[in-house]
């Protein structure tokens, strides 16, 4: 057990005696991996882990939990979604205790069935450059390896059409994201029927592009959406290649202050577009 | 075998609209492979019907939209601006050109430019060829 | 029971033969996992893969399935479609056993479904043991695996450069009579390797867990009503788990207007969905995360087998290692085994 680990562990019991929080969100080992836990009870806090299996965006959760206060185990990114999700009036900063964790990237998930057995660095934590969420209530430092930096002339051109073909619509891209909050999903609503609850190849392409323009400006590139598609279709690319258009005409990138409005949210002349 | 034509899906706004039905009063000739839809305004055109567009077979989409400086409001005519900045660079991304989403500002007097400038299109739109996404969404991996 | 046995280049051979004279369905390596795919290449075909990401079902019950045009003047019109000599070559036993599952749900009288029927009906099944299980699998609960499943024509098992050729049904037995040359009686010294092999991969199997799945049955009043809300507090509602589950059948129609006609398509389904039981009055049967969880598990280890007289579940693991937040329904059966 590491030592960033154990302070964990000892943070969130603090945290649950004290009544700081009713709820500690973190990770925990299981049989089948590293998986998201609620822990209620201070004893039950030695559950918690921090290593690099630890992938999915525990800010999605915060979304439900309007009314208790929770403390959360953060990534870097995971803090950037929560900043955007609190400018977006969606999670109260008040409720929220941010045990900002430092992260060294994680890893690909090795998946049923991969022709791939060896453990490898995700493509989008080589190209992160938050190690640790801009806003956090306790520091938790980790010893680990350096990060590895891509260089931009390692990414192969994606035939995106024939890779969007693969996909079989399951929506943990969606569900996963903590951008995905809306309602009515435009995507699964009926008033237009942009994409038909029956899958149909010629409307993945509506629905993966749809997805896209839904959360550009938004998304923090934490790669939720990424790592939890069955057939590994290579999301976050995408997105970020959208995100780079944000910031070329906005100077905007997301989730790094608060005080910072989202740009489709308020008014400039000197807008360029 | 019929000549090839490109199909093109206009988005015209109220205003533009009316430039549009003045090109057909003058008889300004401009190509019939155009299917003008009007909308209340350019800014309405939500960037998935342009991409469900092509999906259901377009092989361009073009607005038409109010001059930024001649409407009484700047917003509408920027935010459309900035969704068909936004639509080009997405469908670079994925693989298709970009110059097949188009933006036409034209004002409510201004069939004559309207008709030229969409048989300018119309002829680019044809040098590029079909888009044909059935085809290559569908093809074998 | 007949054991053949037969050599490394001489399935190669078979595999060729087949693919002369029927539709082979094979796995092949694509986009960085394994899949089923009807190969246009004889020779593109793996052998030593663990699994495929997603499970033959989609073979059988395709993701978006015509099943009728209705014409304003002329009325209804179906198509059928067929490959009724279909082989599917090389699929793991629980695989094969989820479409024996398939068959004692599906082609249950009187409902039977014709759809499926039609590619189901002459399709061969040639399976191949794990000799290795991954780590994620547990059929040896429902008896589909490790060795044999229950769904299969021929099964083999390679051994030391052989393959063992196990006939399970008649079917099978007409294949090695069209191929005869191709296979030989099994020596001695192999069936030996061979039944240790067998014995090694099922105690492997049953070190992991070892449950009476006839416990299982007629659960329902006891569950642990915090484990589904701690699971459902954990769940994100995607599908998953139903799209990859070589078993999970459900399904919904939608029709769509085409030029002069409208045709009706089903596709597949999922009781995770939030909107699965929603009715139009808005009322909801099963309104919360935690019940539709409850509902999945107890369908596929309850249900199914007091209806239908076998498991909703085959042990292979999917769904186990695809979900996002790592729910487990080994978990599950732990609790009720």
């Amino acid at each position: 057990m590491s030592s960033s680990e154990k302070e964990l562990r000892r943070l969130a019991r603090r945290l649950l005696e004290t009544e700081v929080v009713q709820l500690v969100i973190g990770y925990e080992e299981s049989e089948v991996g590293v998986r998201p836990c609620f822990i209620h009870k201070p004893q039950e806090a030695e559950r918690l882990v921090w290593n690099p299996e630890c992938r999915l965006n525990l800010a999605r959760y915060l979304r439900d939990l309007k009314d208790s206060r929770v403390g959360v185990v953060m990534k870097g990114c995971d803090g950037r979604a929560l900043v955007e999700l609190i400018k977006e009036n969606q999670v109260d900063r008040r409720n929220v205790f941010i045990i900002a964790v430092e992260c060294n990237g994680v890893y690909k998930p090795l998946k049923y069935g991969s022709l791939r057995q060896e453990r490898q660095i995700s493509e989008y934590c080589k190209r992160c450059e938050v190690r640790l969420s801009p806003i956090r209530d306790y520091v938790i430092r980790s010893d680990g390896f350096a990060f590895n930096n891509a260089s931009d002339n390692d990414e192969k051109p994606l035939n995106w059409l024939s890779i969007f073909r693969k996909c079989l619509r399951c929506m943990a891209c969606i569900r996963s994201c903590p951008f995905c909050y809306c309602t009515e999903c435009s995507i699964e609503g009926f008033k237009p029927a942009l994409v038909h609850k029956l899958v149909d190849t010629m409307e993945l392409f509506t629905f993966h592009l749809t997805r896209a323009l839904h959360i550009v400006g938004r998304c923090v590139e934490c790669g939720a959406c990424e790592s939890s598609c069955p057939v590994e279709i290579p999301l976050t690319r995408l997105y970020r290649e959208l995100n780079q258009w944000f910031k070329e005409n906005y100077n905007y990138i997301p989730g790094l202050s608060l005080e910072q409005a989202p740009p489709p949210l308020v008014f400039k002349e000197r807008d360029r577009t | 075998m019929m000549a090839w034509k490109p199909k093109i899906i206009a988005f015209t706004c109220w205003c533009s609209n009316s430039g549009v039905d003045q090109a057909g009063f003058e008889g300004f000739k401009y190509p019939s492979n155009l299917v003008t839809l009007r909308v209340p305004c350019s800014a309405i055109v939500n960037p998935s019907l342009v991409i469900k567009a092509f999906e259901e077979g377009a092989d361009a989409v073009l607005i038409t939209a109010c001059k930024p400086f001649e409407l009484r409001r700047i917003a509408p005519s920027r935010i459309t601006a900035a969704r068909v900045s936004l639509l080009r660079r997405l469908l670079k991304t994925v693989g298709i050109e970009e110059s097949r989403v188009r933006i036409l500002w034209i004002s409510s007097n201004e069939g004559e430019v309207f008709a030229k400038e969409v048989s300018e299109i119309v002829g680019e739109i044809e040098k590029l060829g079909p888009l044909d996404l059935r085809r290559k969404m569908l093809e074998q991996l | 029971m007949t054991l053949l046995s037969i050599t490394d280049e001489k399935l190669r051979i078979f595999v060729r033969e087949l693919f002369s004279k029927r539709v082979l369905f094979a796995p092949v390596k694509r986009n960085g996992y394994f899949e089923f795919s009807r190969l246009s290449n004889p020779e593109d075909i793996i052998l030593n893969y663990t699994n495929t990401r997603l499970s033959p079902k989609r073979l059988f019950l395709p993701q978006r399935q015509l099943l009728f045009k209705y014409y304003p003047k002329k009325g209804v019109t179906q198509e059928s479609e067929e490959h009724s000599n279909a082989v599917l070559f090389g699929v793991r036993p629980c695989d094969a056993s989820a479409l024996s599952v398939l068959d004692s749900i599906l082609l249950k009288l009187p409902y039977k479904d014709n759809f499926y029927e039609n590619r189901r009906r002459e399709t061969i099944v040639i399976s191949l043991s794990c000799i290795k299980p991954m780590a994620e699998c547990f059929c040896n609960v429902f008896e589909t695996g490790p060795i044999r499943g229950t769904g299969e024509d021929l099964t083999l098992t390679p051994v030391n450069k052989v393959f063992i050729v196990e006939v399970r049904t008649p079917r099978g037995m007409m294949i090695v009579e069209d191929f005869g040359k191709l296979f030989t009686e099994a020596g001695r010294e192999i069936l030996e390797e061979y039944k240790i092999l067998i014995r090694e991969a099922v105690n492997e199997m049953d070190r992991r867990l070892r449950i009476d799945k006839k416990k299982l049955i007629g659960l329902e009043k006891e569950i642990g009503e915090e484990f589904f809300q701690l699971n459902a507090q954990r769940c994100i509602e995607c599908s998953i788990c139903s799209f990859t589950c070589p078993v999970c059948y459900c399904f919904e129609t939608e029709d769509f207007l085409e030029g002069d006609h409208y045709s009706r398509f089903r596709g597949w389904d999922t009781c995770v969905h939030p909107l699965f039981t929603k009715m139009a009055s808005g009322l909801d049967p099963r309104s919360t995360k935690a019940d539709r969880i409850y509902h999945r598990f107890c369908h596929k280890l309850s249900r199914i087998p007091l209806a239908f007289n076998t498991y909703g579940c085959v042990g292979c693991g999917r769904c186990v290692s695809l979900c996002p937040t790592g729910i487990d329904i080994k978990e599950v059966l732990e609790k009720w085994g």
